[in-house]
């Protein structure tokens, strides 16, 4: 594979050194800035674990309703095929909850196909 | 008794970036010692403003720190950290909807221009070229990086990247048709 040019002047010219900037400063605010965004990031989590225990606290009732109601319907059948061996094989694409992952799948690899990789712009 | 931090300078820079990822805060700032020069240099190169340079390699450390437990290979700290400068330079383009403007060359009055050196000259001159452009050739020509690999990291398609560079570097001869005699006649000497 040929090499990309390079104009020499332009080479030497970009070569030149550059002003050494003071570390110590930049290097202290860093550290610095560092310390903090982990204080908010251990802060915004326990906040965020705290409000979860809250809302599963406050609406316990309802919450374990709806998930049984979510259980009872992503393993609904979509076929009738008995209760033999066949049932069991079928069983892993043979509910609401197998459909879904299925119909994900095809979409994330049709997204894929039309759009490629992610560009920036 | 010597602290093992204080040793941290004299290692090579894969061990420091493995002691950092275990979250080993002075060996972050050992990382931060060594390549804060180059990555700030690289910053002003990319946005001609010193401060505003410093803020965005600050934010790039930054997301450094909070992300250098995902990094696989502690060798390829340097190609990492590099990627992130051009994302977060990306970031601040896009936010100042700056990316579209590539067809836009500044005005550059060599005459009236002092300088002391000529790379401050260098850097006057990059400033008028679109931002696109400029990461472009500051990436092939300061990293010494190939189009495919600006195209890699930047996302820019490869023939984008050549025709940046292309209208890039024959702007920068322009405008500093006067120094190449300088450097040529150095070259000469030397």
């Amino acid at each position: 594979m040929m090499a990309d040019y390079h104009d020499p002047i332009l080479k030497e010219l970009f070569a030149e050194p550059l002003m050494e900037p003071a570390d110590d400063t930049f290097v202290d605010e860093v550290m610095t800035q560092t310390r903090s965004r982990m204080f908010w990031l251990l802060a915004s989590l326990a906040t965020v674990a705290l409000l979860l225990v809250l809302t599963a606290w406050v609406f316990s009732g309802p919450v374990l309703q709806f998930t049984k109601l979510l259980t009872e319907a992503l393993t609904t059948s979509l076929f009738d095929v008995g209760d033999g061996w066949l049932a069991w094989i079928l069983l892993p694409v043979n509910s609401v909850a197998g459909l879904l992952v299925i119909s994900a799948k095809i979409a994330r690899m049709t997204w894929k196909r039309i759009f490629g990789f992610k560009t920036l712009f | 008794m010597q602290q093992a931090h204080n040793y941290y300078a004299d290692c090579p820079e894969e061990l420091i970036v493995g002691l950092a990822r275990t979250g080993d805060r002075k060996a972050f700032e050992d990382l931060v010692r060594r390549r804060q020069a180059w990555l700030r240099n690289l910053m002003r190169r990319l946005c001609s403003d010193a401060t505003l340079a410093d803020d965005l390699a600050q934010q790039v450390f930054l997301k450094a720190w909070m992300k250098i437990r995902m990094l696989k290979q502690p060798k390829a700290f340097g190609a990492w950290l590099k990627r992130m400068a051009v994302n977060v330079w990306l970031h601040y383009l896009r936010k100042n909807d700056a990316l579209g403007k590539a067809d836009e060359l500044q005005a550059f009055d060599s005459v009236s221009h002092v300088s002391t050196s000529l790379g401050m000259d260098l850097d006057a001159a990059l400033v008028t070229l679109p931002p696109s452009v400029r990461l472009c050739v500051v990436l092939s020509y300061q990293e010494g990086m190939s189009h495919g690999e600006i195209a890699r990291i930047t996302g820019f398609p490869l023939g984008t990247i050549k025709s940046h560079i292309r209208r890039g570097s024959q702007r920068l001869q322009e405008l500093l048709s006067a120094y190449a005699d300088q450097v040529a006649r150095r070259n000469h000497d030397g």
